[in-house]
């Protein structure tokens, strides 16, 4: 289940060497370009709407959040409601997705488990968005000794196994009532924004030194409006391509953290759990894997459709 | 994805084909004497003494032959040991051993088993199943002894019998009682009297003892090697054995080979020339290669494809001594009261749960110790001689005693937890058991799983409410189940204890006598079982991918695979 | 840059040992230890095997000799695997996870690169579809999936490719490909999606207005820009594939290192925790170094060394 190429490697970034950020109309005035947020914004959002991919992604996925929410309540049956005289059925009306091992509604559990999987799937992105983003601009933006001491860090917490820190949390978070989705994010948001760090930091590193951020600087611009407005902005793409990359990773690593102890425990399963379990059968009962893989990568590609037309938006240098 | 992946791959395979490189191992069937076997895990050692379960077994067994042999019955027969004469008071074995040689050609002797027994026992072996040699006279002593430079001391204990440490920097180390010291060809029981005759003798008598000798611990090794190279086991170069079969490769990981040994002094009857044992971990990709002819018998079965193999005879279902239970911590409210504790072991539906999740011919069990171990008289077994101590799903009596425990209808139970270790099989059971206890009885509860080393740290801590629990016998005998619940015993587990079990386990080790001796195992069971620490769940099975060309495969109920009778036909 | 390199060195040899250091003293505290068995070794055998291991001494004494027996390149035995070293463990399953590693960071780069420059150039025609659908693929279905489709598809049912195992050429192709899976994809999405960015810059426009053929302009202008994001990418998968994977060994029986990642600390086989971990952060901080002077040839904007004035 633990996937260290699946997880440790989420490398990638783009510094785009070479390309002289095309200092918009009036490059006297750069000071002014991220200056009016809220059109930047409004204006994003415009750019967005006009993507078709992007609004396709943009309602699947708030369909799949109203399914969550609402489609466990239709079901005729519940999630844990075992049948043991009827377990392996293959789908039929009855049960379109067909029954598990304890003769339990496959499609309920996948309708319940979009709950965990999404939440997971969402927040951790966030997190890693969160403190990659932060951590990596940072470090490449004072650079010199403040990155190799900050990217050293993230060496060694690359170096220590995930599987050590993640059994010495399910002891540390042992009856102590914490809900128990706050354990994963806090088991992913510990240790899962490392790659994201790398990418923005090895990005920042090369905008820093282009014209447009040394201009910037010489006007007397602050460090963190520097950093905030004009570099990380500017390094959207590759953060917004590893964002959505990590969303499939995050449901798939709550999989494994709930069979070491973190997590929701069963009877209830997620994605990540449903289709591990069910590849165990997947020779006769194939039906019990495809399913939650569907559900997977249905989500996986809304969030990029929708993630490539926010790339698009955001990236100030494709504005016109 | 697989439109690009088969595209590329035909395009490898266009060129694989051309150099010859494809290997479809499905030809030439035609009775050659070899087998491929998966032994599921890289074995930790085959150094015999430092064996630590059955894949270690497995191995060892093929190489060496101790004085007795299992049949395909369960019975020790004759193996190195010609014949034996066992004295009166049952206590002392003297063994006759017959002409056989060491794989370098030196001849196999009493002194080789007396070194061997000495060593696996010796504390700086730090044998992990050295206590099969506790039976022997001085052997639990000399195991339990302080070494200081050469020589081994009892540990020193002080006025109220502790033992007696001291600090050494940080450290406590026992202290040794320099007036007792042990030497071990004096004080251990087992003596070569002669090249040929081995005597033995025990503390008490144990009638299981003739079976122990065919245990891995117990085999011999061969002096002069041994005791002059200490990574005599390293590798194969310098493993001298004395078995049907020598080991001929370790590629580590990956597999190990093994080839009829010409010089066994049984080598008539041995069939097979060539052993290879596969070490596939994923029971899945294990099916695959047997499916696709690349290994003849698997030691492992995916439990969703079971009953369609055993249906079309690719797996097989061997006996297996073991129970799969649950344990109660008596210690905690409310499983300090029986009634609840009988009341739950009584809600649940055994044959639903073998019949319906686990699917390997198990048996639901409605008592501890399982079937499979000789009563007294001879062919007599002693579960049937022992019975059934509780009716499987018998709702109306649980929900009675829970009434009666104050919990009527399942109101006021307090809300636990059944703690198991991570697999899907356990997993399963588990949530059917919530489900059960909570259709029948109206009590809920919430599952938590855990690690193996931490769920092993909170069972053993009794940090826990209700625990699986699995246990496979060591010998057979019922002895191997019952004296692990003795109080305060390290495989108890429970907090239970019970001064009467714990003088019948006492008085059954004294006893020679078999009828009486049986007699007092059945009652300790009788009243492990109306105490009920413990809720039996099944009795285990052993399923195997075999194919139908491999006959005589002999598996025994420990797990213990040999491969000296079987052939290829 | 002399400096740099030296002061990298330095602080790489240090990342190792807090790496080591931390590791030690982190899984001491995971509960149980290597003797803990579901059957329990009387209380004397556990002494007696504490004892043989030293791991009766003082934790800090135990550290110490450690640190004293790695300096010297010792790791020490294995507790499980007696009669094993950690080194020898090393030296027998490092070779074959490298192996299997350099075929698959291969089939990233041969496949990853092509299809994302590919896409980008098709920039929302079908073909771009076709590369983002695959990439996708290969990021939504995880190894454990991918390996046992693969291995039913190619090994049990079209019987064209071994099931499993390790020793002939053959027995490469399935797990190779299982492990670059997410590589491709990964590489193809990074590449076409800065690839898209390059095309649009002033430079790329005059080389065409030149009438610079198109596959020069994307050779000679274009692809050293897009490198640089795919040798970010190689540092750390170079690292974590040539160490293996848990999954693609276990699922294909591979005698590889992978499995010992997870075995070793499932067993708290204490000595094999340390020596694979510090093995592989060794490697780890070792080709992150080579990304960053990669970085520095690439694009010689990019310094480390603190500018005297900012």
């Amino acid at each position: 289940m633990t996937t260290k190429a699946g997880w440790e490697f989420k490398e990638g970034t783009l510094p785009d060497a070479g390309a002289f950020a095309p200092a918009s109309k009036n490059s006297g005035d750069l000071q002014q370009i991220a200056g009016r947020p809220t059109t930047y914004w409004s204006d994003a959002i415009r750019r967005v709407r006009r993507n078709k991919l992007a609004v396709i992604g943009f309602w699947v996925i708030v369909a799949l959040f109203v399914i969550a929410i609402v489609g466990p309540m239709l079901s005729p049956y519940t999630y844990a409601e075992q049948d043991l005289t009827n377990t392996y059925q293959s789908p039929t009306l009855r049960h379109p997705f067909g029954t598990d091992q304890l003769g339990r509604d496959q499609m309920t559990r996948v309708l319940y488990g979009s709950r965990i999987s999404l939440a997971v799937g969402v927040v951790c992105a966030a997190l890693n968005f969160a403190i990659g983003v932060t951590y990596g601009g940072i470090a490449a933006y004072f650079g010199g000794r403040v990155d190799n001491i900050m990217m050293r860090i993230v060496d060694i917490l690359y170096g220590i196994p995930t599987l050590i820190i993640v059994i010495l949390l399910t002891v540390l978070f042992k009856d102590r009532g914490v809900n128990p989705l706050v354990n994963v994010f806090i088991a992913i948001g510990l240790t899962y924004w490392l790659p994201m760090a790398r990418i923005v930091r090895g990005e920042i590193l090369s905008l820093k030194e282009r014209e447009f951020a040394l201009a910037a600087k010489t006007i007397g611009a602050p460090n963190n409006r520097i950093l905030f407005k004009h570099l990380i902005p500017n390094a959207m793409g590759p953060i917004i391509v590893t964002v959505t990359l990590e969303v499939p990773s995050a449901i798939f690593t709550e999989a494994f953290l709930s069979y070491i102890g973190l997590g929701v425990s069963a009877p209830v399963a997620s994605w990540g759990v449903l289709a591990s379990d069910g590849t165990e059968a997947i020779r006769s009962f194939p039906y019990l894997v495809v399913f939650p893989a569907l559900a997977i990568s249905l989500t996986m590609f809304a969030f990029n459709f929708l993630g490539d037309g926010l790339r698009d938006a955001l990236d100030p240098r494709l504005r016109q | 994805m697989r439109r690009v992946l088969s595209v590329v791959l035909m395009v490898a395979l266009v060129a694989a084909s051309l150099f010859g490189a494809v290997s479809c191992s499905t030809a030439s069937k035609a009775v050659v004497q070899e087998v491929t076997y998966n032994l599921g895990t890289e074995p930790a050692t085959i150094d015999p003494a430092l064996s630590q379960g059955i894949p270690e077994a497995n191995v060892i067994l093929q190489v060496f032959d101790g004085l007795t042999r299992i049949d395909k019955d369960n019975m020790p027969q004759p193996a190195i040991a010609e014949s034996w004469v066992i004295s009166d008071d049952q206590k002392t074995y003297t063994f006759t051993l017959r002409d056989a040689v060491w794989t370098n050609g030196t001849p196999v002797t009493a002194y080789d088993f007396e070194y061997a027994w000495i060593r696996a026992l010796a504390p700086e072996t730090a044998s992990q199943y050295a206590y099969q040699l506790y039976y022997i006279k001085g052997g639990e002593a000399f195991n339990m002894s302080v070494k200081v430079e050469d020589k081994y001391y009892v540990q020193a204990v002080d006025a109220q019998g502790n033992p007696v440490t001291k600090k050494q920097g940080d450290k406590d180390v026992p202290v040794p009682d320099m007036t007792k010291e042990i030497v071990p060809s004096r004080d251990v029981a087992v003596k070569a009297l002669d090249d040929k005759t081995l005597q033995v003798t025990l503390e008490s008598p144990t009638v299981y003892f003739l079976n122990l000798t065919a245990f891995p611990t117990l085999m011999p090794v061969c002096k002069a090697v041994v005791s002059t190279n200490d990574k005599w086991a390293a590798d194969v170069t310098n493993f001298v054995t004395n078995g049907p079969f020598t080991l001929t490769e370790w590629s580590h990981n990956d597999k190990m080979t093994f080839v009829k040994n010409s010089t066994y002094w049984d080598k008539d009857s041995v069939k097979l020339d060539k052993i290879t044992y596969l070490m596939v971990t994923d029971e899945s990709t294990a099916l695959s290669m047997f499916q696709n002819g690349q290994m003849d018998v698997g030691s492992t079965v995916p439990l969703a494809e079971l009953p369609k193999l055993v249906a079309s005879g690719d797996a097989k279902i061997f006996p297996y001594l073991g129970t799969y239970y649950y344990m109660f911590n008596v210690t905690k409210k409310p499983f300090d009261d029986v009634r609840v504790r009988k009341a739950l072991t009584l809600a649940i539906d055994r044959n639903a749960i073998v019949t319906s999740i686990t699917q390997g011919g198990q048996v639901a069990a409605l008592a501890y110790v399982p079937y499979g171990i000789a009563d007294a008289t001879p062919g007599s077994d002693f579960r049937r001689v022992g019975g059934t101590f509780y009716k499987d799903n018998d709702i109306a009596a649980a929900k009675a005693l829970l009434a009666e425990a104050g919990y009527p209808d399942g109101k006021g139970f307090p809300a636990f937890t059944i703690l198991y270790n991570t697999s899907s099989a356990h997993k399963s059971i588990a949530e059917a058991i919530q489900q059960m206890w909570s259709k029948n009885l109206g009590i809920t509860c919430t599952l938590k799983v855990e690690e193996w080393g931490v769920y092993l740290d909170d069972r053993n801590n009794l940090n826990y409410e209700v625990a699986r629990a699995g246990w496979i016998g060591d010998y057979m005998d019922p002895n191997t189940f019952l004296d692990m619940f003795v109080t305060n015993g390290g495989n108890n587990g429970t907090g239970w204890g019970n001064k009467a079990y714990d003088a019948d386990i006492a008085k059954a080790k004294a006893t020679s006598d078999p009828v009486a001796r049986m007699a007092t195992l059945h009652d300790a069971e009788k009243i492990l079982m109306t105490d009920m620490p413990i809720m039996p769940v099944y009795f285990y099975t052993n399923p195997v991918l075999i194919t139908k060309h491999v006959m005589n495969f002999y598996q025994s109920t420990l797990g213990f695979v040999d491969w000296k009778n079987a052939y290829m036909e | 840059m002399l400096k740099f390199i030296l002061q990298r060195v330095l602080s790489m040899i240090l990342v190792v040992l807090i790496v080591a250091t931390a590791t030690f003293f982190m899984m001491r505290m995971l509960p149980s230890g290597p003797f803990a068995r579901e059957k329990k070794l009387p209380a004397q055998i556990i002494q007696n095997l504490e004892a043989r291991y030293h791991l009766d001494d003082p934790l800090w004494k135990q550290y110490i000799d450690y640190m004293g027996n790695l300096v010297r390149g010792d790791l020490g035995p294995s507790f499980k695997y007696t009669n094993r070293t950690v080194n020898s463990i090393i030296n027998d399953g490092f070779p074959v996870s490298a192996t299997l590693g350099v075929v698959a960071v291969l089939l990233s780069v041969a496949i990853g690169i092509p299809l994302g420059i590919w896409g980008a150039l098709k920039q929302n025609g079908w073909q771009d579809n076709f590369v983002m659908f695959i990439a996708l693929l290969g990021v939504s279905v995880p190894n454990f999936i991918m390996a046992v489709l693969l291995m039913l598809v190619f090994g049990l049912w079209l019987h064209v490719l071994p099931v499993a195992g390790w020793g002939s050429v053959t027995q490469v192709i399935l797990p190779a490909f299982t492990l670059a899976g997410y590589p491709i994809a990964f590489i193809a999405r990074l590449v076409r999606s800065s690839m898209i960015e390059v095309l649009r810059q002033e430079y790329i426009t005059t080389a065409r207005a030149k009438g610079i053929s198109e596959r020069l302009v994307i050779l000679r202008h274009a692809l050293r820009n897009i490198l640089i994001p795919v040798v970010t990418v190689l540092g750390p998968l170079i690292a974590s594939v040539f160490t293996g994977s848990f999954v693609v060994e276990k699922i294909f029986a591979i005698p590889g290192l992978g499995r010992y990642y997870v075995t070793s600390i499932n067993d708290r086989d204490y000595t094999t925790i340390l020596g694979v971990t510090i093995f592989y952060s060794a490697l780890l901080v070792f080709m992150n170094f080579l990304v960053d002077l990669t970085y520095a040839w690439l694009d010689p904007r990019i310094r480390y060394v603190e500018r005297k004035v900012s």
